[in-house]
């Protein structure tokens, strides 16, 4: 077993006198690699909750730099960091947090040509996306890849998210087949964010991420958590997996295709 | 005349208990021998550490008004606010702060009260008939009677080191309402051939083995009540069982002799006794109130007749009145027993008693007087403007402040009263006059459920593994000087339910109670069939997942346990016999000429009851001794050579040597070199991981152990040393939470070691 330094006993403490945590919990955080897709609304609270736990490896994806209109949400970024690349911002404050993590970045837009080599790697995938093509995209690699993963999505004032560990729970593919057409759902440029709603949906998906590598308690399997923010209410909305799923289900997908891509002209 | 009277001998001790008590404060007496000292003085700790409660004497529940007042300010000033009336009719005063014992106890015997032998193995209060000298029904007032046998017996030296309590108890009549047939001793009032005297029970009691008294003799004359308590006490400290203190009270001992053996030696005590002399026990009667006891019709308001025709009793004297006021569970708050000692002062002396059913009487005033008393008896207690059955709910304190405890009973009957309390409209409860509900934490019966109507006393159930407060259900007692009947098992019942279960229990009762004679009655016909059907209803819980509440007990915050539990004060007695041997040795050692027989002889007796022997003989004693503290190495084997032949010089040696070993020894009998040798062995044994933890703080504490533990496998052994306070409060309750066995927690220097076998 990992033999923890003293400095690691005592900033993981918190999380080592949690019964279902403990000493073994820990150690399997340590030993985990977790990766983040998008280092910006979503990715940065999850990023920073990650690393503040001691994952082992936190690798990074994003291929944008840092503008000052992301700074009402991603709080992973600071002022200084306008026009940075953002996976470089993102790694130096992960860095500061706990210098016991292990970053990677990959400054670069995912898509059929790369996504599975990335993914296949990594225990656990964080969708921090903020577009339909690349999350569908995403859902092809975890499956295909058979990586767990967290979805997650959100606009103006709502979020959702579910969690999908391939052909044993419902993947995006069962609950919304493929994206829809283009222009047909509102862009966050048309229809905009609150911010804190991003770090609301960000810390329950690192929440999920640690739940899964622990193993403890019930991840978002086979239901779609929803919340809306004005009136606060959260609803769980239950699925079953989908034996015809285009993706996971009977036949599945065999290879990566790209989805024609309906990227948010504002970035989220 | 309206109080015994305290002896010299208890001023001188109180002089000796002063300095011991600021030698305590002062850290240079340990704890354990001031123990042997408060205790005797009436002085307990309480289960939760450092606080302490002091238990008063009040024989035969005989206070003035003045009196009260002075308690009452007693417990406004020390003891959280309240006077807490005792099942035998005493006082106590709560949360005493050990600072304060002192100022106390002086100022309860300038009001002429003493704690002396409140507690420990001694004679306890002596206890009347509640209502001696009023009584229609009584012989004639026993109240005299257990004044003098109070006074008579703190003037003997060995009323205060005894086997284990001796209770005594006085009625005036064959209702036997002061319970003389379930007492160690107890007089029931008699005349016989125009001679006032008493018919004699003798070794009844609640406890474990609970038993109903045997008839001692059919009659006593008054001069010989000290001569006949007195004799049967001296045998009882001669023979009764001192190394085993579960099986000491008088009963067991009658049970060992047969009664023919026993009363051949009471009356070889008695004619001892009589040749020696001072055996007569001078009775004064009781002043009456100065009170008018003129005839003036008396009509009784309206608004206060439902109390009246509660409460108020015509006495036996035409004219006066006494009342019932029942105390919540015995709790008298300050200000309450002010205002009442206030109005009672203008009407005499004999106006108070307290009672073993935790309530207060007042008597000898006529009608207006006692009308006059309505509205400050409402504010006294919430139960005065209900049906008797509110008031005469007896419970022990239980878990919440004993250490014996299981079980909270004073929250039970809380939670009992909250249920008919909503029913009190719909019920005709004042159908069931004097119907008593009785509830003990445990087996031990303070809250006397034996001889309740409906009856209850601690224990603990298991539901998947969780443990869950519980009670068992007896019912039916009868009491009377023809024979009582302790109440009979009835069932078992969670205590979430009791109140459920009273409720069914009293609507069941409602509908036989006007073809019945008594509740006894109706047990007998077939109603504890009914009880027990009943209860079978009320003992299964939902599981701990489903509903926690239900392991919960009332009052408490943390879920239920035996935690905490102890062995009680009792033991102090063996302590009381250690030190007299060690005084005793300390006298001779002392001396000009040494008699080195003598110190060997009390050198080897003095810890051999530790080890649970009594050997009488020098024979004996010195084999014991030998066995006990030589072959087990407690003691160098040189010392072992001086136990043959003629005692020499070398004796003295012994002496000190026994002594020092004494000085090592704790709480739970066991001396540092003992468990030197138990760690050691253990070490052997089972080669244990240890990480030494001193200095490390909570949580880190907890954090270091979990990795250690996270090292070593299941069933394998962790010892860790961790600081007193928090951490050694904290740690070993975490790591038991995490389902780790938690075997053993020993002093180490200034901190503790804890032995965890990990799960």
């Amino acid at each position: 077993m990992k033999d923890f330094s003293d400095e690691e006993l005592e900033r993981y403490s918190r999380h080592i006198i949690l019964q279902d945590v403990g000493i073994e919990g820990q150690e399997k955080i340590a030993n985990s690699k977790i990766l983040v897709i998008g280092a910006g609304g979503l990715g940065s609270p999850v990023a920073l909750y990650l690393a503040a736990a001691g994952v082992g490896e936190i690798g990074i994806v994003d291929g944008d730099v840092v503008d000052l209109s992301n700074l009402q949400r991603q709080v992973i970024h600071a002022t200084a960091d306008v026009n940075v690349p953002k996976v470089l911002s993102a790694k130096a404050k992960m860095e500061a947090i706990n210098p016991n993590v292990k970053v990677t970045v990959y400054q670069k837009f995912l898509d059929a040509s790369n996504i599975l080599d990335i993914v296949k790697g990594y225990d656990f995938v964080i969708d921090g996306t903020d577009n339909f093509s690349s999350k569908f995209l995403i859902n092809d690699a975890c499956v295909l890849a058979n990586v767990p993963y967290s979805h997650g999505g959100i606009l103006r004032f709502g979020g959702q998210t579910m969690t999908i560990k391939p052909h044993e729970s419902a993947c995006y593919a069962c609950v919304f087949d493929s994206p829809p057409p283009a222009n047909a759902i509102p862009t966050c440029s048309s229809a905009g964010i609150l911010g804190a709603v991003a770090g609301m949906l960000g810390t329950i998906q690192a929440a999920e991420a640690l739940k899964y590598i622990v193993g403890v308690g019930e991840p978002l399997y086979n239901r779609l958590l929803t919340f809306d923010a004005k009136t606060m209410n959260f609803r769980n909305v239950n699925f079953k997996k989908n034996p015809k799923c285009r993706v996971c289900g009977g036949e599945g997908i065999k290879e990566i295709k790209d989805y024609e891509a309906v990227v948010c002209e504002a970035k989220l | 005349m309206s109080h015994y009277i305290i002896p010299q001998m208890v001023y001188d001790d109180l002089e000796v208990f002063k300095k011991n008590h600021a030698e305590f404060l002062a850290g240079t007496l340990d704890e354990l021998t001031f123990k042997t000292m408060r205790v005797p003085f009436g002085v307990y700790e309480q289960r939760e550490a450092n606080t302490f409660m002091v238990r008063i004497k009040l024989a035969g529940g005989i206070l003035t008004p003045t009196q009260l007042l002075s308690l009452a300010d007693l417990a406004e000033k020390y003891a959280h606010e309240a006077i807490h009336i005792t099942t035998r009719g005493g006082a106590q005063l709560h949360y005493v702060k050990i600072e304060d014992i002192i100022d106390i106890i002086t100022t309860l015997h300038s009001i002429g009260l003493s704690g002396r032998g409140g507690g420990g193995n001694t004679v306890r209060n002596i206890m009347a008939d509640p209502l001696a000298g009023t009584a229609p029904d009584e012989v004639f007032d026993v109240s005299p009677y257990a004044l003098a046998l109070t006074t008579k017996m703190l003037e003997q030296k060995d009323s205060f080191a005894l086997p284990r309590k001796f209770k005594i108890t006085f009625s005036g009549s064959e209702a036997d309402r002061g319970y003389a047939t379930i007492h160690d001793v107890g007089f029931i009032a008699k005349i016989e051939n125009g001679l006032k005297g008493f018919k004699l029970f003798v070794a009844g009691g609640m406890g474990a083995k609970s038993r109903v008294g045997s008839k001692f003799l059919d009659f006593v004359p008054e001069s010989e009540v000290f001569l006949y308590a007195q004799a049967i006490k001296q045998v009882f400290d001669q023979n009764g069982n001192r190394k085993n203190k579960h099986a000491a009270r008088l009963r067991f001992l009658i049970e060992e002799l047969g009664m023919d053996e026993f009363r051949r030696l009471v009356n070889v005590e008695i004619e001892a006794l009589k040749a020696k002399g001072d055996w007569e026990m001078p009775i004064v009667e009781i002043e009456r109130t100065q009170g008018d006891t003129t005839h003036e019709p008396f009509t009784v308001p309206e608004n206060i007749k439902k109390w009246w025709n509660r409460y108020v009793y015509a006495q036996k004297q035409a004219g006066l009145y006494g009342c019932k006021v029942p105390v919540h569970l015995g709790d008298v708050h300050f200000e309450n027993a002010r205002a009442l000692a206030n109005a009672l002062l203008p009407f005499g002396e004999d106006v108070l008693r307290f009672t073993g059913d935790q309530n207060l009487y007042i008597r000898n005033l006529t009608a207006p007087q006692m009308a006059s008393l309505h509205d400050i008896l409402q504010n006294f207690s919430k139960d005065v403007s209900k049906p008797t059955l509110f008031g005469d709910m007896v419970a022990c304190t239980g878990a919440a402040t004993c250490q014996l405890g299981i079980a909270r009973p004073r929250g039970a009957v809380d939670a009992i009263q909250k249920r008919l309390n909503k029913l009190m409209d719909e019920r005709d409860y004042d159908a069931l006059q004097g119907f008593k509900i009785h509830l003990s934490g445990c087996p031990n019966s303070c809250g006397k459920h034996l001889i309740g109507d409906l009856g209850f006393f601690g224990k603990v159930q298991r539901n998947e593994g969780y443990s869950y407060p519980a009670y068992n259900v007896v019912a039916g007692s009868r009491t009377s000087g023809d024979g009582s009947v302790y109440a009979q098992k009835a069932g078992d019942v969670a205590a979430f339910h009791v109140p459920a279960f009273v409720e069914e229990v009293l609507d069941t009762w409602l509908l036989h109670v006007k073809a019945y004679k008594s509740f006894a009655d109706w047990i007998d016909d077939g109603g504890l069939a009914i009880i027990t059907e009943i209860s079978k209803k009320y003992v299964d819980i939902p599981s701990f997942k489903e509903d926690k509440n239900p392991y919960f007990d009332y009052d408490a915050v943390e879920l239920f346990s035996l935690k905490g539990r102890g062995m009680g004060e009792c033991s102090a007695g063996m302590y009381d016999l250690i030190e007299a041997d060690k005084k005793a040795l300390k006298e001779v050692l002392e001396k000009e000429e040494k008699d080195y027989e003598l110190i060997r002889l009390l050198s080897a007796r003095m810890l051999l009851v530790t080890r649970g022997e009594d050997a009488r003989d020098k024979a004996g004693v010195l084999k014991a001794f030998k066995t006990h503290f030589i072959d087990t190495t407690l003691l160098n084997a040189y010392f072992g050579t001086m136990l043959e032949g003629d005692a020499d010089e070398k004796s003295i040696e012994l002496a000190e040597e026994v002594i020092k070993l004494y000085d090592t020894m704790d709480n739970t009998l066991k001396f540092a070199k003992e468990k030197e040798l138990a760690a050691a062995e253990v070490k052997e044994e089972k080669s244990a991981h240890f990480k030494d933890l001193s200095g490390v703080a909570c949580p880190m504490n907890f954090v270091k152990t979990k990795m250690e533990l996270a090292k070593i496998g299941s069933g394998e052994v962790l010892e860790i040393l961790l600081d007193d306070g928090a951490p050694i409060d904290n740690v070993p309750k975490s790591v038991a939470g995490e389902g780790h066995k938690v075997e053993a927690t020993t002093k180490e220097g200034n901190g503790w070691r804890v032995r965890i076998v990990k799960k």
